[in-house]
Parts: structure tokens; C-alpha cells; sequence
């Protein structure tokens, strides 16, 4: 099983690299909607054998592992690049430290996570030990899109990225309360949510000049 | 037990009724009354669980002596501000600035706020209290940009990407101890359960706990505004409608800091009592005192000026922690929290008098608003730390630990922030009084408010209002400096038995 596992944590990781180095938002929202397929299927991997031997955990696992695909990959990314159209800026993502730099930065935030993980060893029975390195990868490098970013939309996709190398290491350590796992997806849905809204909303009262209309294609022109 | 499910279910009740009513007024009476219910509730559940642990929902749910402390005083606080938001939103609907679709907005919001509040501090298992404490900040979002002005939307929006941010490392930092605590032999339950947490304390692995607790300390600080985390803070309190501002400061941060002080004594068991997170508390505490004394003394919008009074006492709270004085660090959140409500009740009476934030416009304000000038003015001396008020004595009682335990460093640093944070405020708050409003045209060159701010400040009268609001709002703001005299002079038997068996947990020493 760790097999698989390992070439889901490094699939993950070669996605925050992707997300990092590539220049278009929409490419970005969609990366980070492959990693929530990445994840649904990490929960799989970890928790099936586990999970398949009770009514009771199948449900578990089956809730968990629909939701992730339903919230991860599919609600936030339509939604977010619903706001991406609604919204008038520009299709180019727009950082402060160039993208080959920050692609550099986010090799040195692997090498550390990497180096973190094993400086403390997480013990979990049926982790692989790439979780902990994967999971501290991506929070390091959704936290760096987070804080290199002149759009507020960029942001967003950093927290989601971020939150996606939380729900890693939960999933490998924990994740065992059908409560806890739902509850999170929820927060991580509600706040993307209403992320996108206000980003939306910024970006109208941002340029005065425009009439009160509600129809977002005449504003996409300008 | 059906009383914790009660606790837990009646604010989401008051939440669907206040989103289907159709009708401003009713729908702020929903809120009054389900916080109302709320605290009887509460009330009712106060003797047995400081006495003893209620447990419930299968050991998901529990209140002690610690969770009923702050349960108490966040419903109490806002059920005063469910009141004072009464009488605020009918002040505002005079102006047609509270339709029915902002009031439902609010109503629903603000209910759902204090459910996701209480949920956090009735949870044992630590992951249902990061997603309790996750809801706080997506409903309290709602509420800061209940206008959708611009400047409320943006302060929202970074208070819900700094705090999102934040709180997920506070989410790592669960993972991570749970993690910790599965590797100690014999940990049978479910290692999110805060009880077996504690249990298995002493013997979980120290390294992955510091790593745990550094994260949940940034976590959940960030929410408690400590800084350098605390960006968020004065944007938020400052542009929420004032009722909102009240509870974000009065109780919000005090259950941040809750949280942080649930992990306190398991991450200092797993360290061996050597006082490794005590000291981080410490120096963020300090940090935190530092950072609101410089912006106090710049600072002239009266709301901004609040929140960085928040900042600065969340620091002291924090510190007191970190001395070791659990009971003092809880006998100063009520403080606080008490006076926080007082002076922003009072603000909100100010702002809406003269119908801006800048505390250089507000001049005469004794003769004025007579009731919401001498309140914050009062207030704000309590604030201070003036002598006579509980503020005062809780700061001595605090000062006292750090001398005890021989922390002089830190004690001077608290005593520094302090005296420049007194001078400042007294500054600002005899400005507010002296001048009659004739001089009210200030003069840019001199440091005053620019030209365009100027026009538009058109002060409008004191609104009519309806004698029933000032009914009110005299005991909104004579109720809270009556605690604070009170105590500041004699503490009831009762609040010195719970701030003990409070404390006790706080120290890990309770059963």
C-alpha cells in the first residue's frame, strides 16, 4: 500500500511545483482541482484496506472520500473560476518575485520539509513516510503563493493549497471522526466560498467609473 | 446530558428563525431572545460543571470549570450585546440604513456566530473545536461586512485570509499532537479527545509536541490577535457595525486565547514543566503589549484606537499565562472583556452622534452625549488600568506572579507598555472631553484630519430615537461600570471559587 501512497505524496508535490511555475490562473485553479482528485485518492489508498473491514468505516470512507472529490474537485474550482470570469482581472498570475525565482524557492521549501520531516519522525501506523515532507511541502508553498501574490485571487488558491498539505497530514495521522473530517471540508468549502464572493465584490467597488450593472460580460471587455 | 445539547442546538434555532423572518424588528428580537435563552441555559449548567466535568455526545462534549468560566462570559457579554445591537440597528433604521434583507443577514450571522462560539468551548475532542473555531471566523466575517462598504469588504477580507491562514497551522498543529499522542503506548480513544490528550501528556514524545504547540500557538494567536499577528485586528474591529465590534474584541479573542490555553498544560507536561511553552507565551505576550502601545499613541480613530487597546490586553493575558498566573490571566479576560463591551457600547454612541471615527472631531463630548461621553471616558481609564477599576487590580495581581517568579525582564517591559499605553489613551480621552464643539474645524497644517475627510462629516442632530432605546442604554453602560467598581474593590466567593477551579486546569492539576 505504501507504494501507492508515495507516488500520490509525490504526485502532490509535483503539482505545488506546477501551480508555483505556471503563469495563468485559471492553470492554477485547475492544478489545484487535480490535487483534490490526488487527495481523494490518497484517502483511499490509506484508509480502504482499514476502512473495507466495517459497515461502519466503509461509510466513513465513502463520505470522506466524496466529499473531497466533490469539494476539492469540483464545487471550489468552478466557483473560483466563475469569480475569475466575473471578476476583470487580468488571466496572468501577477507575483512580486519572478516566476523563476519562485520556483527556485519553492525547491528550497521542499528540500526543508523534506529535512523537517525528518528531523521529527511522525508516528502513524499505516503512514508512509512521505507524508509528513509532502504535507509540509505544500503548506509551505501554498503559504508562499498566499504571500507572493499582488491579486487576491492567487491568495485564495494559496490557502486552498495550504490547506490541501494540512489535510494530508490529517489524513495520515488522524482522520477517524466522520465529524471532523466533514466539518473541515465544510470551513475550507464556506471560506473559499466567500473568499471568491468578496474578492468579487473588492473588484467592483475597485473601479469607480463603471455603472451599477449586474451583468458581468460588459465588464469583461473593458 | 440534554442541558449541553440544549446549549449547543439553541443558537442554531435562533440562526433559521432570525434568516425566515421577514421583518427587522422581530428579527432582532430573535437575537436578544436566543441569547437570552442561551445564558439561562448556561446558568443552569454552571454549578454542576464547576463541581465537576459534564460530558456528553458520546465524549465529544464537555464543559469544566475552564470551558463554563469562558461559556459564561461570552454568553453573558453577548446577550448585553444582542440588547445594545436592538437599540443600535433601530437608531440605524431610521436612516433606512438596516433593511430587511441586512437585518436577516445580521440575525442569521450573529446567532451562528455565538453557536460556533459556543461549540468551541463545549468541545473535548480538539478537532471539532478548530472546525468550531474556523465557523467563528467565516460567521464573524459576515457580520464585519454586514454594509458591503468598500472599506468593510476589504477589512473582511483580509480578516478572513489572515485568520483562514493562521488557523489552518492551528489545524497542523492538532494533527501533529494527535499524531504524537497515537505513538504513547495504551492510547486507546480517539487521540483528538482533549481528556485523553491531558492523560496521555506526560508521556508523549517532547519534539513533534513542540512543533505541535509552536503551531497552535501561531494558530490560534493569530485569531487572538496577538501580534505579529495581529494585522487583521483594527481593520476588523474597526469598520464591523459597532455591536459587532463589542463581541469580536469582548469575546472572540478569549476564545482564541481558550484554545491556546487548552494546549498550555499538555504541552507543558510532554516538556517536563521546564516552562519551554510558558516561555513562548511570554514573548509573544510581550510582543503584543510593545505593538499596541506604539500605534495607541498614534492612533485617532477611536474604534482602531479600541482594538489596539484589545491587542494590548490579550498580550497582558497571554503573559500572565506565561508567568504561571492562570488565575489572574482568567480573572483578566473578564476584566477585559467587560470593559471592552462598556467602552465600544460607548463608542457606538459617539459615532453615531457625531457621525465619524475621528476622535479629533469629537470634542465636548461630556456635554454632548452625556451618558456615552462619561461612559467612555470611564471606560477608558478602566481601560488604562486607573486605580479604583478591576482592570487595575487584576494588572497588580499579574505584576505580583512576575515578581514571585522572579521574572523581572518581562515584568518591566509589561510595566513600560503599560505606563506609555496610560499616558496615551489619557491623552486621547481628555482631548475628547476639553474644547467645547465650536472649535471643531481643525487645522490641517496642525496635524488634523485632511480636507476631503472634513466634507464629509456633516454631523447630523442627535437623532429623535424613540424614548424606549434610551430605556436601554443607561443600563447598558451603568451595568458594566458597576461590575467593574465592584470588583475592583471586592471579589464575590463564588467568582474566586471558579477562577480556582478554572485555573487548576489551566495548570494541568485538575482531576
Amino acid at each position: 500500500m505504501t507504494e501507492r501512497a508515495d507516488l500520490l505524496l509525490l504526485a502532490l508535490v509535483a503539482i505545488d511545483l506546477y501551480i508555483v511555475g505556471t503563469s495563468r490562473l485559471i492553470a492554477r485553479i485547475r492544478a489545484s482541482a487535480l490535487q483534490g482528485v490526488v487527495l481523494a485518492a490518497l484517502v483511499f489508498v490509506l484508509r480502504g484496506p482499514s476502512a473495507m473491514q466495517s459497515r461502519e468505516g466503509m461509510a466513513h470512507l465513502a463520505a470522506t472520500v466524496l466529499g473531497t472529490l466533490l469539494v476539492k474537485a469540483v464545487i471550489i474550482p468552478v466557483f473560483l473560476s466563475k469569480a475569475l470570469r466575473d471578476s476583470g482581472v487580468r488571466r496572468e498570475v501577477e507575483p512580486f518575485v519572478s516566476l523563476h525565482v519562485s520556483l527556485l524557492v519553492a525547491g528550497a521549501l521542499v528540500g526543508m520539509s523534506f529535512w523537517l520531516g525528518s528531523l521529527v519522525p511522525l508516528p502513524s501506523p499505516d503512514g508512509s513516510p512521505l507524508a509528513l515532507p509532502a504535507g509540509l511541502s505544500t503548506l509551505l508553498v501554498g503559504l508562499y503563493l498566499t504571500v507572493n501574490a499582488k491579486k487576491d485571487l492567487t491568495r485564495v488558491i494559496g490557502y486552498l493549497v495550504a490547506e490541501h498539505g494540512v489535510f494530508v497530514i490529517g489524513q495520515v495521522v488522524v482522520g477517524e471522526l466522520i465529524v471532523v473530517d466533514v466539518g473541515v471540508l465544510l470551513d475550507v468549502l464556506v471560506a473559499v466560498m466567500l473568499m471568491a464572493i468578496l474578492f468579487v465584490r473588492v473588484d467592483q467597488t475597485d473601479r469607480p467609473t463603471e455603472p451599477t450593472t449586474t451583468d458581468p460580460t460588459k465588464e469583461r471587455k473593458t | 446530558m440534554n442541558l449541553l445539547w440544549a446549549i449547543v442546538l439553541t443558537p442554531l434555532v435562533g440562526c433559521f428563525a432570525a434568516g425566515l423572518l421577514r421583518n427587522a424588528r422581530a428579527i432582532l428580537a430573535v437575537c436578544v431572545a436566543s441569547s437570552v435563552a442561551e445564558l439561562a441555559l448556561v446558568l443552569a449548567a454552571l454549578p454542576a460543571a464547576v463541581a465537576g466535568r459534564i460530558t456528553g455526545a458520546w465524549g465529544q462534549l464537555a464543559i469544566d470549570a475552564l470551558s463554563a468560566y469562558h461559556l459564561a462570559l461570552v454568553v453573558a457579554i453577548f446577550a448585553l450585546s444582542s440588547v445594545y445591537a436592538w437599540s443600535y440597528f433601530s437608531a440605524e433604521a431610521h436612516s433606512g440604513k438596516f433593511d430587511v434583507s441586512t437585518a436577516r443577514r445580521f440575525g442569521a450571522s450573529w446567532c451562528a456566530f455565538l453557536g460556533s462560539m459556543v461549540v468551541v468551548l463545549v468541545a473535548n475532542n480538539v478537532g471539532i473545536m478548530w472546525v468550531a473555531m474556523e465557523a467563528t471566523t467565516l460567521t464573524s466575517a459576515l457580520l464585519v461586512c454586514l454594509s458591503f462598504e468598500r472599506a468593510a469588504i476589504r477589512a473582511a477580507w483580509n480578516y478572513l485570509m489572515i485568520c483562514s491562514v493562521g488557523i489552518a497551522l492551528g489545524l497542523l498543529g492538532t494533527f501533529l499532537l494527535c499524531g504524537a499522542a497515537r505513538a504513547v503506548e495504551g492510547s486507546g480513544a480517539s487521540p483528538l479527545l482533549w481528556t485523553e490528550l491531558s492523560r496521555v501528556a506526560p508521556h508523549l514524545a517532547p519534539r513533534p509536541v513542540k512543533l505541535a504547540f509552536v503551531f497552535l500557538v501561531v494558530g490560534y494567536g493569530t485569531k487572538a490577535g496577538l501580534a505579529p499577528m495581529h494585522t487583521w485586528l483594527p481593520d476588523a474591529h474597526s469598520q464591523a457595525p459597532t455591536p459587532v465590534s463589542a463581541v469580536l474584541s469582548g469575546v472572540l479573542l478569549n476564545c482564541a486565547l481558550y484554545c491556546v490555553s487548552r494546549f498550555l498544560p499538555i504541552a507543558e507536561a510532554a516538556t517536563g514543566h521546564q516552562g519551554w511553552a510558558l516561555g513562548l507565551m511570554v514573548v509573544l505576550g510581550l510582543a503584543s503589549i510593545v505593538v499596541a502601545a506604539a500605534f495607541i499613541v498614534v492612533e485617532h480613530d477611536v474604534k482602531r484606537l479600541l482594538a489596539y487597546h484589545s491587542v494590548e490586553h490579550m498580550g497582558i493575558i497571554a503573559l500572565a499565562f506565561g508567568l504561571g498566573g492562570a488565575a489572574p490571566a482568567l480573572y483578566h479576560t473578564l476584566n477585559h472583556s467587560v470593559c471592552k463591551m462598556l467602552t465600544f457600547f460607548c463608542a457606538g454612541g459617539l459615532v453615531q452622534r457625531y457621525g465619524t471615527r475621528d476622535m479629533r472631531l469629537m470634542r465636548g463630548i461630556l456635554v454632548a452625549v452625556p451618558l456615552a461621553g462619561f461612559g467612555i471616558v470611564l471606560g477608558i481609564l478602566a481601560l488604562i488600568g486607573a486605580p479604583g477599576f478591576s482592570i487595575f487590580m487584576s494588572e497588580l495581581w499579574i505584576l505580583k506572579v512576575g515578581i514571585e517568579r522572579h521574572q523581572y525582564a518581562a515584568v518591566a517591559v509589561f510595566v513600560l507598555g503599560a505606563a506609555v499605553v496610560f499616558v496615551a489613551a489619557l491623552n486621547h480621552a481628555l482631548d475628547m472631553v476639553g474644547k467645547r464643539a465650536a472649535q471643531r474645524g481643525t487645522d490641517p497644517a496642525a496635524g488634523g484630519p485632511r480636507g476631503d475627510e472634513l466634507s464629509r462629516q456633516p454631523v447630523d442632530e442627535p437623532r429623535p430615537g424613540d424614548p424606549s432605546l434610551r430605556v436601554v442604554r443607561w443600563p447598558l453602560v451603568v451595568v458594566p461600570l458597576v461590575i467593574l467598581l465592584v470588583t475592583g474593590v471586592w471579589m464575590p466567593g463564588p467568582l474566586a471559587d471558579i477562577l480556582e477551579a478554572a485555573a487548576a486546569v489551566v495548570r494541568g492539576a485538575a482531576p
